[in-house]
């Protein structure tokens, strides 16, 4: 089985304007509305936009247009065609969207944030034994595996609470073996920039190596058209 | 055994030390805190475990679920202190 995916980033370094709003969903503008914190509501909204302008053009309508529904999670999905699966997250600079042709996640963090949490509260017992006694090289080996976590969880879409101890990364990070279900999700790092962290997930082990390009190595890609702040990479996975 | 109100402190005061820009009375009582405050996952861990160390309780992960409001989250942890002294 191929699974095509592409993925995008960018900076998210400038307020949502009304155009960004008004290409918004009612349901999207209305949760927008609930976030209290202003730059935390124009995030949100950026984010969003970008995902509709993504997905206009292979949709074929105007981003406003795109129907994108909500899990009871809060994960989007593409109603137009519920075979294309969507992946996104966001720090408070920089938004990621993943689009691909089976279920993915990704999950990206400031590579300076603090404090991430005790990690006896999220790691298993064997990933706390490998954790890297330096406290800077450490700081990055957790954020690698929080981020490798969420995006498993947001691959699986588990729809009840699934907790981080109970996704088990094996030692290189790379496969994730879900406690209860022993479902294999496969974990690729993604090269957002040299200061965030990143994590892409899809479900099931790789029958072959996987080749993910750096951002900006775009194959010809619809994205390379698109604004210089954009970045992009697209690749076929073997399953 | 801690007030209803005590718990609520206790979680606000853990809400603005991970959300520093958080207007504590502004934040509703049955909205979802992550939907609400923008908090995503590590920023929900990281108010569990103030919250944990603060109440002295331990929280399990599966209970994290039944955190996701304030109301919600009072009404947990009265269930969970009961019998500690608050």
């Amino acid at each position: 089985v191929s699974l095509v995916l592409a993925v995008w980033s960018r900076p998210l370094d400038r307020p949502a304007t009304d155009r960004d709003w008004e290409v918004l969903s009612v349901s999207e503008q209305d949760r927008a509305a609930r976030i209290g914190h202003p730059r935390a509501r124009s995030r949100f909204v950026l984010v969003r936009a970008m995902l509709r302008e993504l997905l206009a053009e292979p949709v074929g309508v105007g981003p406003s247009t795109v129907r994108i529904e909500a899990t009871l999670r809060g994960r989007p999905w593409l109603a137009d065609d519920p075979a294309v699966h969507l992946g996104i997250s966001h720090t408070d600079d920089v938004g990621v969207v993943a689009i691909a042709s089976g279920p993915v996640g990704v999950d990206v963090e400031r590579a300076d944030r603090r404090p991430v949490p005790d990690p006896a509260m999220w790691l298993t017992a064997a990933e706390q034994r490998h954790l890297a006694p330096g406290v800077i090289e450490r700081h990055r080996q957790l954020l690698g595996l929080w981020t490798a976590k969420e995006a498993v969880l947001k691959a699986i879409d588990p729809g009840i609470a699934t907790g981080l101890r109970s996704v088990g990364l094996g030692g290189d990070g790379r496969i994730a073996v879900l406690e209860r279900s022993g479902t294999v999700v496969t974990v690729l790092p993604l090269d957002v920039s040299p200061r965030h962290v990143a994590a892409l997930a899809v479900r099931g082990p790789l029958s072959s190596a996987p080749s993910v390009g750096r951002f900006g190595d775009q194959r010809g890609d619809r994205a390379s058209a698109r604004s210089s702040t954009w970045r992009a990479m697209s690749c076929t996975l073997r399953l | 055994m801690s007030t209803n109100d005590e718990l609520r402190h206790v979680v606000l005061r853990a809400v603005t030390r991970v959300a520093p820009e958080v207007e504590a009375d502004d934040l509703s009582a049955t909205a979802d805190l992550q939907d609400e405050l923008d908090l995503d996952s590590m920023d929900m861990l990281n108010v569990i475990t103030i919250v944990s160390e603060e109440l002295g309780i331990d929280i399990p992960e599966d209970d994290y679920g039944d955190l996701r409001t304030l109301d919600a989250a009072v009404s947990y942890l009265a269930g969970r202190t009961i019998g500690h002294t608050g």
